[in-house]
């Protein structure tokens, strides 16, 4: 019997040890460039004094994470929902070079109360006007954004629970339901 | 035997992946199905009320059962009643199904009948108005026996009524007017046809159906399925399983809309399918080893033709796995099982057609291949005296890859479509067990074990988030008997949770360590038999967890080591505490022998903490309990064959010191008691 059971569990443990069956592939280290092309950066640094330490959209936005336009607050979206929108964002505009043809400006409303720290005990509101250019829109994109975040004690991050977009346009350029339709370049 | 069950069924439960070295499931023997009672009414009633919801089923039911017919009638009520809560609502539920069968209408192997399926449903809402829907089936079916095999026919008038606009309480108000919808179904059942020819066996059955209401919503499936078994001289035995359903057409049913209101709505029609087919080989013991081999191949597609928009669900997943296995024979000088399992998967979304618009060629980036390996190796060895080992192994790993990279001009722009989501996933799991003292008095075994996950992207789109978890666990377990009527049984042990990033310097600045947890138990249970009937049972539970993180120096850039200076540690960061403690005292009577008494109480004190970062110290967290008072009553029959059984349990936490925070935010304290009633109760006669 041992002359079964013995070579047994040694071609197990080789399959294991010696032919990498059990271990990962070979991977790339991480992209500087991955987490701002959207400039979420800015929502928190450009007015408090806070910032997202990780700027993925799986860790920026949170559990439970929902989106909701002014124009239809009957349907709100879910996290999954938005990251589909926001990396389907990414893959619309790269041009020809496959360069990152658009760009999104976020700035306090300078006729709001002006908010520099937030309190990490509580679920906090920013207010943030938005415009989103590119060469390949035929206009400029405005609107605002109320966000609602809360600070992840165990994960030490800030994370966006809650944005309600107030665009100039129907439906707004980061709802999940906005029908890209840029010009060529 | 009864400590070697212990260990097996112990480790069973603690390893992952436990049934890569058991035989599939889809080849097993299809059991004989047990004739039930020839007549007789029964009774069941089950109440569970905690804090203020109430969930409560009633069921009443009659069957006669003489050599000209068959007659059966249930009438069962459910009511999940949810008061003074945000939710706030009340669903009723009431079931009237029967049957009535006359046995050897025309022939001798030939039964006719007639069945009815009367169904209610009310769900209603504090400040919404709520739905009813009311259905019945009902119509004849036909039992023939040809060649010893069973075969159903039925069909027959389906009719549903419903209106979404009711009130809390039917009495108040005359409602909108209601609606319907009439319609029929057919229907034909095969069940479990057994035929021996030669050395094999084959077993067989089927079904088929169709119901259509109205002309919105029509519907029809299939379901078959097929084992063969085949013996051979040398014992080994050859087994296939082939298995298909088809499903094409829509329903309707009962949904709630985002406003809360429920209606009754048509689902969009929806063609479905699912093939599965496995064989494999079973061998007979030769050397004192069984050995096992199966292969499997699956494939499901589902889509919603009339759609197009729902592109989610037009996808089709081609899945292959072969599995190999291996264990002792029983009575060994040893135990041993275990298995190697590969399977490779391939998902194709948008299968039957080419992508065109953006959003298409987007969902064309879900396409995704998946390769699986997993193996489980577990070994046990028992002496006689008690006195044993046990050890289990598992490892999976879980692979995926997105092959789709397209470049494609879509509304007159160029642009590449590819799935960065890359991922490797590995999982291992040690779990060993000593028992090393047993003795009529004694028996002390020591348990531990590891575990690692590795989460790992391969793409630098993702890899950031790449990360390791390990844990580590110990315990001991000891039971004594110091008097003949004392039992003292003690556990206790401690556990470690690590995480680690793979790149550690991506995560310096902002700093962003890994968690870190820990958790510590001890429980201590007695009992002592103070007469024959009588006992007095004690515990005491104290359970100690935390979680935060650890800092190190690898999770901090260079800027504030150099402001820091030597003054620096590494440390582990506690976000957040809790120190559950727990001691019950009661007494167990048995007034006649298959009935226990239990009466007693506990006394519960819950410390929450959780690091303000302000306010630099530990705070009370929102969902500490504080201190709770919980006496209760139990009822449990343990006869068998008895005419009733019952269980039951009532208990009622009181708030001692109103500590409890959690509705009250500016922490003043609130009361948190509440009933907990659980009833169950059988009767049959």
């Amino acid at each position: 019997m041992r002359r079964l059971i013995v070579p047994a569990l040694l071609v197990a443990t080789a399959l294991h040890l010696q032919c990498g069956l059990f271990a990962p592939r070979e991977g790339d280290p991480p992209l500087d460039t991955q987490t701002n092309l959207l400039s979420f950066g800015d929502i928190l640094s450009n007015g408090t004094s806070e910032e997202f330490p990780k700027l993925n959209y799986e860790d920026m936005l949170g559990d439970g994470f929902v989106y909701v336009s002014s124009y239809d607050l009957a349907h709100p979206f879910g996290r999954t929902d938005e990251i589909a929108r926001l990396r389907l964002i990414e893959q619309t505009y790269l041009n020809s070079a496959r360069q990152f043809t658009v760009a999104v400006a976020w700035e306090p409303d300078t006729s709001m109360p002006h908010t520099s720290t937030l309190n990490k005990m509580d679920t906090v509101s920013l207010y943030r006007v938005y415009a989103v250019t590119s060469p390949q829109l035929p206009d400029t994109l405005r609107g605002g954004a109320t966000f609602r975040l809360v600070y992840e004690d165990i994960r030490n991050a800030w994370t966006i629970v809650y944005w309600k977009d107030t665009p100039e346009v129907e439906p707004g350029f980061f709802n999940p339901g906005f029908v890209d339709a840029p010009l060529a370049l | 035997m009864m400590r070697r069950a212990a260990i097996l069924v112990a480790l069973t439960s603690s390893v992952l992946f436990a049934q890569v070295n058991e035989w599939p499931v889809q080849l097993s023997i299809p059991m004989p199905e047990e004739a039930g009672d020839s007549a007789g009414v029964g009774a069941q009633t089950s109440q569970n009320l905690f804090e203020k919801t109430l969930r409560s089923r009633d069921l009443v039911y009659l069957t006669r059962n003489d050599s000209a017919r068959y007659f059966e009638q249930q009438a069962q009520y459910d009511l999940t009643y949810d008061h003074g809560t945000p939710r706030n609502f009340r669903d009723q539920y009431l079931n009237l199904d029967g049957a009535l069968w006359s046995k050897r209408l025309f022939l001798r192997s030939c039964q006719a009948g007639l069945t009815w399926s009367p169904a209610l449903r009310l769900k209603t809402r504090q400040d919404t108005l709520g739905v009813f829907q009311g259905d019945l089936d009902v119509g004849p079916s036909i039992l023939v026996h040809p060649l010893g095999v069973s075969i159903r026919v039925n069909g027959g008038l389906s009719t549903r009524l419903w209106n979404s606009e009711v009130a809390e309480h039917l009495g108040q108000t005359p409602q909108a007017d209601f609606s319907s919808r009439t319609g029929f179904f057919v229907g034909a059942e095969l069940a479990n046809a057994y035929r021996m020819l030669g050395g094999t066996a084959a077993f067989a059955s089927g079904e088929a159906y169709a119901r259509a209401l109205g002309e919105q919503t029509r519907l029809a499936g299939t379901l078959a399925s097929l084992r063969i078994v085949k013996g051979f001289p040398t014992k080994d035995s050859f087994f296939v399983a082939v298995a298909d359903s088809f499903l094409d057409g829509d329903n309707a049913q009962l949904s709630e809309g985002v406003s809360g209101k429920s209606g009754f709505t048509d689902e969009p029609s929806i063609v479905e399918h699912a093939l599965a087919v496995t064989g494999g080989i079973r061998g007979t013991p030769r050397a004192h080893v069984v050995p096992g081999l199966a292969y499997a191949f699956s494939v499901h597609s589902k889509k919603y033709p009339w759609d197009p928009s729902i592109l989610d669900d037009v996808k089709r997943r081609t899945t292959n796995a072969l599995q190999v296995l291996l264990r002792t024979e029983e009575g060994f000088l040893f135990d041993y099982s275990g298995g190697i399992r590969f399977s490779w998967e391939f998902e194709d979304w948008l299968y039957d057609r080419t992508p065109d618009t953006l959003a298409e060629y987007s969902k064309n980036t879900n396409d995704v291949r998946t390769f699986r390996a997993e193996m489980v190796h577990r070994v046990s060895k028992l002496f006689p005296n008690g006195v044993g080992a046990a050890y289990a192994y598992a490892v999976s790993r879980n692979s995926r890859t997105y092959p789709v990279h397209d470049t494609a001009r879509v509304d007159g722009v160029q642009r590449v479509f590819q799935n960065t989501g890359d991922h490797d996933e590995i999982i291992q799991r040690h779990d060993a067990q000593v028992m090393f003292y047993v003795s009529p008095r004694c028996s002390l075994d020591v348990f531990g074990g590891g575990a690692s996950h590795l989460s790992h992207y391969l793409r630098g789109e993702r890899s950031l988030s790449n990360m390791k978890n390990r844990m580590y666990k110990v315990g001991a377990r000891a039971c004594v008997y110091p008097l003949t009527r004392l039992r003292v049984d003690q556990t206790f042990g401690g556990k470690v949770e690590v995480g680690e990033y793979e790149y550690a310097s991506y995560h310096a600045d902002p700093s962003d360590p890994p968690p870190y947890s820990r958790q510590f138990y001890s429980r201590l249970n007695l009992e002592c038999r103070l007469a024959p009937r009588v006992a007095l049972k004690s515990s005491w539970n104290e359970m100690y967890d935390d979680d935060g993180y650890w800092d190190s120096r690898s999770y901090r850039d260079s800027a504030y080591l150099d402001s820091v200076g030597s003054s620096y540690r590494a440390s582990y960061r506690i976000q957040s505490k809790t120190w559950d403690h727990r001691v019950s005292l009661s007494v167990v009577v048995r007034p006649v022998a298959e009935l226990s008494v239990e009466v007693g109480t506990e006394a519960r004190d819950v410390y929450a903490r959780e690091f303000d970062d302000v306010k630099r110290a530990y705070v009370t967290m929102p969902y500490d309990e504080g201190d709770g008072l919980i006496p209760f009553i139990a009822v449990s029959d343990a006869g068998e064959g008895s005419p009733w059984s019952v269980e039951g349990r009532v208990a009622a936490r009181i708030d001692v010191n109103r500590s409890y925070i959690l509705r009250d935010p500016l922490g003043k304290g609130a009361s948190l008691s509440y009933w907990d009633v659980r009833l169950l109760v059988n009767l049959r006669f």
